[in-house]
């Protein structure tokens, strides 16, 4: 009997809480006094591909030398994934506080492209945007048409 | 007021309620989705282990989110570990799931690798936050609670002598449960298109297939140019998606196989076009839109008797 109760009640709360996810994904409203702690991944699960850009936007990450040259370094050192899994993950949008983390990605990088004798004095972030092409992913990626935006820079100690 | 016939249609309506969800019947859907889920997600996450220290340890770039509900005095479940102690949770949880997927301590290994998806979905998976990650958590819930290895299994080679037997009746709710969340997954997707801005026309498509996640199929198809193809395109996605879930409950002329159809039509296409394929095993998940007993009827006749 405890067992069928019990079933029930994980039925009729799967139930609720994936219906406060669909008011939520048609309304963009919570249901009163259900915590979204509860819903959230409930929503998630019905939630992809809302919305388009017409920029691209790829995070770069740039080493400076001793010579002041600035050298693009390979993200897929460090964040070993496809293009779309990387725009994605390094928006870190689970964190209010993104600078903090960008700040402390640009040292962990610092750090181990010195220990494979980069000998950068600093490692820069910062978002590059330009319009899409048609033909290439980079195809408008040209310097009349970047734009970018610093993030961060961790300079060595 | 006579209110008698008020209580018996309602008790009436609990009991086909809870023979709907919880009925005792043939275990070979659950031990079919039992092995494709499995093996997807082994394939899933196996693909990681090459890469399993920049992901989730020390050395990466590893910053774990604390869930809002996760008590303080426990948070240090989440605090990031060594190389060698992530490496070794790592293999925990591929042998769970390759032991989930040939169906050995199958609840256990299940229940296991939904407690380490878990884990690993806050040390690392959460900044890329998507659909698939959660349905996948919940499948493995879903599977703990099943009786998934009574049959196609070692379990069942270890108590009836042969895989292919079995012995008891199981529950149906993990499969309506299966059954449930997708159709619920889709509902949700297609009917928010209806009033997203974004999905009003045809540069949703057109800008998606030129985005990051773009194949070198669609760059070519985009080579082409703009064409209102795009709006006659996306309706039709808008179409499909309201239709399906809908379509996965009517077994009447061929409904459900049109809809299947236009689900494995529609998944392939979005794995041609963008790389997306995470949700590709949805498609050997509708076998949860079937009855028990319609699948095994359908085993008995292919398989001459062979299957009991």
């Amino acid at each position: 009997m405890i067992v069928r109760i019990l079933r029930q009640a994980f039925i009729l709360v799967y139930i609720f809480l994936t219906i406060c996810a669909l008011v939520y994904t048609m309304s963009k409203k919570q249901i009163p006094h259900i915590q979204w702690a509860y819903v959230t991944h409930f929503y998630a699960m019905m939630a992809p591909f809302q919305n388009y850009t017409t920029h691209n936007a790829e995070m770069m990450i740039y080493g400076q030398d001793r010579s002041s040259q600035w050298t693009k370094i390979d993200h897929k050192e460090y964040f070993p994934f496809g293009r779309g899994e990387y725009a994605i993950r390094i928006r870190m949008s689970s964190f209010g506080d993104k600078k903090a983390k960008y700040y402390e990605i640009a040292k962990r990088i610092l750090e181990a492209e010195n220990v494979h004798g980069a000998g950068y004095t600093s490692v820069r972030m910062q978002w590059e945007k330009w319009p899409k092409s048609q033909y290439d992913f980079y195809g408008n990626y040209t310097a009349e048409q970047v734009t970018k935006n610093v993030v961060t820079e961790y300079f060595i100690k | 007021m006579n209110i008698a016939p008020i209580i018996s249609r309602l008790k009436a309506f609990a009991l086909a309620w809870e023979h709907w969800w919880t009925r005792k019947t043939y275990p070979h859907v659950m031990g079919i989705v039992r092995i494709a889920l499995g093996g997807w997600l082994l394939f899933y996450w196996g693909i990681r282990l090459p890469n399993v220290a920049k992901l989730y340890s020390s050395t990466g770039m590893t910053f774990p989110k604390i869930p809002t509900f996760m008590p303080e005095n426990i948070q240090w479940i989440l605090d990031v570990q060594e190389p060698n102690i992530v490496m070794m949770i790592f293999m925990v949880h591929l042998i769970a799931l390759a032991a989930l997927t040939v169906g050995f301590f199958t609840r256990t290994s299940a229940g296991l690798a939904c407690i380490l998806s878990w884990y690993l979905y806050y040390i690392g998976q959460h900044h890329f936050h998507t659909s698939y990650d959660r349905l996948y958590m919940f499948s493995l819930m879903f599977l703990a609670l099943s009786n998934a290895g009574e049959v196609y299994s070692i379990e069942a080679w270890q108590k009836y002598g042969n895989p292919l037997r079995w012995g008891k009746l199981v529950s149906i709710f993990p499969q309506r449960m299966f059954a449930f969340q997708i159709t619920m997954t889709y509902l949700g997707v297609g009917f928010q298109k209806l009033w997203l801005p974004g999905w009003q026309g045809g540069e949703m498509l057109y800008y998606s297939l030129i985005g990051v996640w773009g194949t070198p199929l669609a760059f070519k198809v985009t080579s082409y140019g703009w064409n209102p193809l795009y709006h006659v395109a996306v309706h039709m996605t808008i179409l499909f998606e309201c239709l399906i879930p809908f379509s996965f409950w009517i077994r009447r002329d061929y409904i459900r196989w049109v809809g299947m159809g236009s689900g494995l039509i529609f998944h392939v296409l979005v794995h041609a076009l963008l790389y997306i394929w995470w949700f590709a095993v949805l498609i050997p998940a509708y076998i949860v839109f079937f009855t028990p007993e319609e699948v095994h009827a359908w085993l008995q006749k292919v398989s001459k008797g062979r299957i009991t």
